[in-house]
């Protein structure tokens, strides 16, 4: 996951649901915790999970649960939203008491709550509508974890040989400036003036700039200048540790004195104080080291330093190079923010084209199979999601129709990225091999893709089925995807069963198969989860219930009206800012057959095998 | 030597010294605990000793140390010896933060704790 991206997810309240949702949590956080800590937040997710299933929905399977995780820069914030009357109780439970003498009496359970307040910094929960929100936050190792490199110049303690005659210099100095002439005076404020010039040229010359390298220069430049520092170093702060961006001026004899392993160096230092530091290198020449901060960091560390023999930097020095080091630092701010506008406007762009390209996939002409109505269509959110959905048929029509719904976990190109696979894929898969039954072309797919869904972090869920006209029959194989809704001629609209995990969870699943009657007035809803993650404007879930109701109460209606007044709902129930997620529908109705299609049909069917 | 369904959760061995080699799966969670201790329960009858295998488990949750504590209270009523055996990282540092290492009998490997019940035997 890269900071500000947020991933969701909608299931049921199943607990072999609540196990996928678990390893997809573990999944979206591998790069961003350490093993320990990562296992401890799948852990942390079961534990609620487990809790919402069994104590806020009573073991109901039918109840909505989503889960939602976002990368909020320097913490990982988990939001789990439910439905259930009451939410389940955090309040702490002592660890039950461990005696081996007494293991008869031991309780079976106790340690959930408590496990989920080991695993993340914050856990809280709140009632808001009808939902029950519970947050878990994780703060992210910190970015700056990165070792400084080796100190630039050489410092030692105590003072250097001469330090004693500069002090009594500086003593003289102190003494003449008590008794300075109000010509003395004039020059001190002359100089300030000179400072405030400078300050002020700096601030005008980099508010402008863009280029980093520039900038680095132009730092560097009017803090030497300001310093009256022969030389100067600027380092900016990286994921591997602090890099060179800048040096000027005759740096300390070559090669630069580097630091005993065990004395801390002037960096590391500033670093720690995260102010500046004056001090002498080993040879005792005046060196000064400024951090140069940013809105909540330390973005880098200017060094600057004087020839031997010259005056250490003064209090005024220091405060001239502090002020343009805080003004170094709002600049590099807002370099990094113009950087950011350019990214997110480059982003933007790569969403626009991962939209048109979704847009493509979806089925433009449907296929002409006798007896069989279709509809499909997909409308997109503003965030490109993976929805995908089409009709297969074969080369030589044998009264089968083959359709697949998908949807891929994550937005933006590299979700319409795999729905292109899985587009070529399934097309392969089925072109290669027409026999394959539904649950085979899954097991295939799975097994060709799980490489890729792994190496790309990603999950599918996806419902791959087949209408055989001829046998009026209909199979499907499920992977995690929302069950399909199966209206028989008698009018009563069903669930079908999620008989599987997503794809992508383990190469060597075997995918099952559900085998159902299909006869003429059947009718087949499949959808993705935007249907029913819809919120309403009263912040309800629609859930899977409301849309077999709705579905339901459709049921006399053609199928394309049908399946227009079920968008038209989720469109009506969306909030004003628009669909959070795609949304997909693909519907056939099994139609008895005109007398026309009978005979067309008649002319294509296979030979009835020759009685004994 | 018996040996179970391929097709249950959990597979299991029992050999002529009537000690059951359990092997759990990958996770022992919510979803598979309920059917963790259904199947051990049935070996609990017949056999001597039991060592639990974890060497596969890369997840326990609450639920599932529920059904390990269930066994062990059913082994100690019925004078079985339970021993875990092969505990992955990830359920060693389970058992560490709820000290449940301190109920168990826990070894690095199956051979080890058979061999330690064989001793006994």
């Amino acid at each position: 996951m890269h900071p500000g991206e947020t991933r969701s997810l909608c299931f049921l309240s199943r607990l072999k649901d609540a196990r996928q949702a678990t390893h997809y949590v573990r999944r979206a956080v591998a790069n961003l915790l350490p093993a320990a800590a990562a296992n401890l937040l799948e852990l942390a997710v079961s534990e609620a999970l487990t809790n919402i299933i069994r104590h806020g929905y009573a073991m109901r399977d039918d109840q909505p649960i989503r889960l939602e995780v976002r990368h909020a820069g320097t913490t990982l914030e988990l939001l789990v939203e439910d439905e259930a009357p009451v939410a389940f109780s955090l309040q702490d439970v002592p660890l039950p008491r461990l005696d081996v003498e007494r293991i008869p009496e031991l309780p079976e359970g106790g340690w959930g709550v408590y496990l989920m307040r080991q695993a993340v910094d914050e856990l809280t929960q709140e009632r808001a509508g009808r939902r029950n929100r519970l947050r878990l936050k994780k703060r992210l190792p910190a970015p700056l974890a990165a070792p400084l490199p080796a100190p630039f110049p050489a410092f030692r303690d105590g003072p250097p040989p001469d330090a004693e005659a500069a002090t009594l210099d500086a003593l003289r100095q102190e003494l003449a400036v008590s008794e300075q002439s109000s010509r003395e005076m004039a020059e001190e404020l002359s100089t300030a003036y000179e400072s405030l010039n400078i300050f002020y040229t700096f601030s005008r010359d980099v508010s402008t700039l863009t280029d980093e390298t520039v900038l680095c220069r132009k730092i560097l430049d009017n803090a030497m200048i300001s310093a009256e520092a022969s030389w100067g170093v600027l380092r900016l702060s990286s994921p591997a540790g602090f890099r060179l961006k800048a040096s000027a001026g005759q740096l300390p004899a070559p090669p630069p004195p580097l630091m005993p392993p065990d004395a801390p160096g002037l960096e590391t230092a500033v670093a720690a104080a995260l102010q500046e530091q004056v001090t002498r290198d080993a040879d005792g020449n005046p060196v000064m080291g400024l951090p140069i901060a940013g809105m909540d960091r330390l973005l880098g560390i200017l060094l600057l330093g004087r020839q031997a023999g010259r005056h250490n930097f003064s209090a005024g020095d220091a405060k001239l190079a502090r002020a343009l080091a805080d003004q170094a630092g709002i600049s590099l701010e807002n370099q990094c923010m113009v950087r950011e506008v350019l990214d997110a406007r480059l982003a933007r762009q790569e969403l626009d084209i991962a939209h048109d390209l979704q847009q493509q996939l979806y089925p433009r002409q449907l296929p002409q199979v006798p007896g069989l109505a279709l509809f499909a269509q997909g409308i997109a959110a503003r965030q490109v999601g993976g929805d995908y959905l089409a009709f297969l048929t074969r080369r030589t029509p044998d009264g089968t129709l083959d359709f697949i719904i998908a949807d891929a976990m994550g937005k933006g190109m590299s979700a319409a990225f795999f729905s292109i696979l899985t587009h070529v894929a399934c097309r392969s898969i089925l072109d290669l091999a027409p026999a394959r039954t539904p649950g085979e072309i899954l097991t295939a797919f799975n097994r060709i893709m799980t490489p890729d869904f792994e190496r790309f972090g990603m999950y599918m869920t996806c419902l791959y089925g087949r209408i055989d006209t001829r046998q009026a029959e209909l199979r499907y194989a499920c992977a995690g995807h929302c069950p399909p809704l199966l209206t028989p001629p008698d009018g009563r609209t069903r669930q079908l069963e999620t008989l599987d995990y997503m794809l992508g969870v383990a190469a060597d699943t075997v995918f099952q198969e559900g085998r159902h009657p299909f006869p003429p007035g059947s009718r087949l809803l499949a959808y993705t989860d935007g249907f029913t993650d819809v919120t309403d404007s009263e912040g309800r879930m629609r859930g899977h219930t409301a849309l077999l109701n709705a579905w339901q109460q459709l049921a006399a209606q053609p199928l394309e009206a049908a399946c227009r007044d079920l968008l038209r709902h989720a469109l009506d129930d969306a909030p004003p800012g628009g669909l959070q997620d795609d949304i997909a529908l693909l519907a056939i109705d099994h139609q008895a057959l005109n007398q026309a299609d009978a005979a067309r049909e008649r002319r294509t069917a296979p030979p009835e095998a020759a009685s004994p | 030597m018996l040996q179970n369904s391929r097709h249950v959760e959990i597979p299991w061995l029992m050999d002529a010294s009537q000690i059951v080699i359990a092997t759990v799966n990958e996770r022992l969670d919510s979803a598979g605990a309920g059917e963790f201790k259904a199947e051990i329960a049935t070996l609990a009858r017949t056999a001597k000793g039991i060592v639990v295998d974890l060497s596969k488990t890369v997840f326990i949750d609450s639920a599932g140390l529920g059904a390990l504590v269930s066994l062990l209270k059913n082994c100690t009523q019925q004078d079985i010896r339970l021993y875990l055996a092969g505990l992955t990282p990830q359920v060693r540092q389970i058992f560490e933060l709820t000290r449940l290492y301190r109920l168990f009998d826990i070894f690095e490997t199956t051979d080890q704790a058979r061999s330690d019940l064989l001793g006994q035997a």
